[in-house]
C-alpha cells in the first residue's frame, strides 16, 4: 500500500521512490517561505542543511511560483491542481465575512481523494485552514 | 437548528481538550456571538476531503485565540500545542515544530514507508 503524507507547515515536493513500482509521496509545504529563506537558495542568515540536502539530491526549480501570495489559496491550488479562484479560494478564509475571501468548493476534486482511490493511505500534519464554509448573511443565520 | 448542533459539537470537543470554553461578546451588528468560538466546519475538514489521518492545529495559526479569531482551543500555543487529531483535541508536549515532526516520523515508521533519505 502506498502513502501520501502532506506536511503543509513545512515548499518542496518529493517523489519518494519505494521498493515497489509506485512511489510514496511526501509534500512539504512551508507557510510564508520566501524565495531566499533557504541557504541553498541564497539565504546567508538562515542555515537549512537538511532541506538543502533534499535540494542537492533532487530537482531545483528556479521559476516556480506559488498560486497565491497568502496561505489558503496556495494550499487550495496544491490540493486541487486548479487556480485557487476556480475552487472558491481567491484569498484567505476567515470567520469575519467582510474579511473572508472564500471557501473551498465542496465538490472540488482533491488530490488526497485521488491518491486514496488508487490505494494510498493519506495523512495531513500541521496546517489546514481551508475548513470554513461560506459565511452566511445575518438573515440566513437567523432563519 | 443545524447551526446550533455544530455549536454544541464544538463545545463538547473543546471540553474534551480541557480547555476553557468561552463565548465572546458580539463584534458588531447582528452577527451571533457564538460564531467567535466556532471552529472549522465539518464538511470542509481534511478528514472529509481525502485524508485518513489528520493532525492539525486549528484556524490559520497556532495561538489565534483572541476574540474573533478562528482559534479552536483557547489556551493552546506554540509550546505544548493542543492539536486536533482525527477530530479530537489532544494536549501535546514540546515545541510545535517538534510535535509535528514526531507525528510525521511516527506515521512514516508506523506505515513502514521506505525513505531513501536518512531522516
Amino acid at each position: 500500500m502506498k502513502r501520501l503524507l502532506i506536511l503543509p507547515f513545512l515548499a518542496a515536493l518529493n517523489l519518494v521512490a519505494g521498493p515497489s513500482d509506485r512511489p510514496n509521496v511526501l509534500v512539504i509545504m512551508v507557510d510564508d517561505l520566501g524565495y531566499a529563506d533557504m541557504s541553498s537558495y541564497g539565504s546567508t542568515d538562515l542555515q537549512t542543511p537538511n532541506v538543502d540536502r533534499l535540494v542537492s539530491e533532487g530537482m531545483r526549480f528556479n521559476k516556480f511560483y506559488a498560486n497565491g501570495c497568502v496561505c489558503s489559496p496556495t494550499r487550495a491550488a496544491l490540493l486541487t491542481g486548479r487556480f485557487p479562484d476556480l475552487v472558491g479560494m481567491p484569498g484567505v478564509t476567515r470567520l469575519h465575512a467582510d474579511d473572508s475571501w472564500g471557501c473551498l468548493t465542496p465538490d472540488a476534486v482533491m488530490l488526497p481523494d485521488l491518491f486514496r482511490e488508487s490505494g494510498c493511505s493519506t495523512t495531513l500534519i500541521g496546517k489546514w485552514h481551508l475548513g470554513l464554509e461560506k459565511e452566511k448573511s445575518a438573515d440566513e443565520t437567523h432563519e | 437548528m443545524k447551526r446550533m448542533n455544530r455549536i454544541l459539537l464544538t463545545a463538547a470537543v473543546a471540553g474534551n481538550a480541557g480547555a476553557a470554553f468561552a463565548v465572546s461578546a458580539p463584534l458588531k451588528g447582528s452577527r451571533p456571538n457564538i460564531l467567535l468560538v466556532m471552529t472549522d466546519k465539518e464538511p470542509y475538514q481534511p478528514e472529509n476531503r481525502g485524508f485518513d489521518e489528520v493532525f492539525i492545529h486549528g484556524a490559520g495559526g497556532i495561538g489565534q485565540n483572541d476574540p474573533g479569531s478562528q482559534g479552536a482551543v483557547p489556551g493552546t500555543g506554540y509550546f505544548n500545542p493542543i492539536i486536533k487529531h482525527n477530530g479530537t483535541f489532544e494536549q501535546t508536549g514540546g515545541y510545535c515544530t517538534d510535535v509535528f515532526f514526531r507525528q510525521a516520523l511516527g506515521w512514516i515508521k508506523q506505515n513502514k514507508i521506505f525513505i531513501p533519505f536518512s531522516l
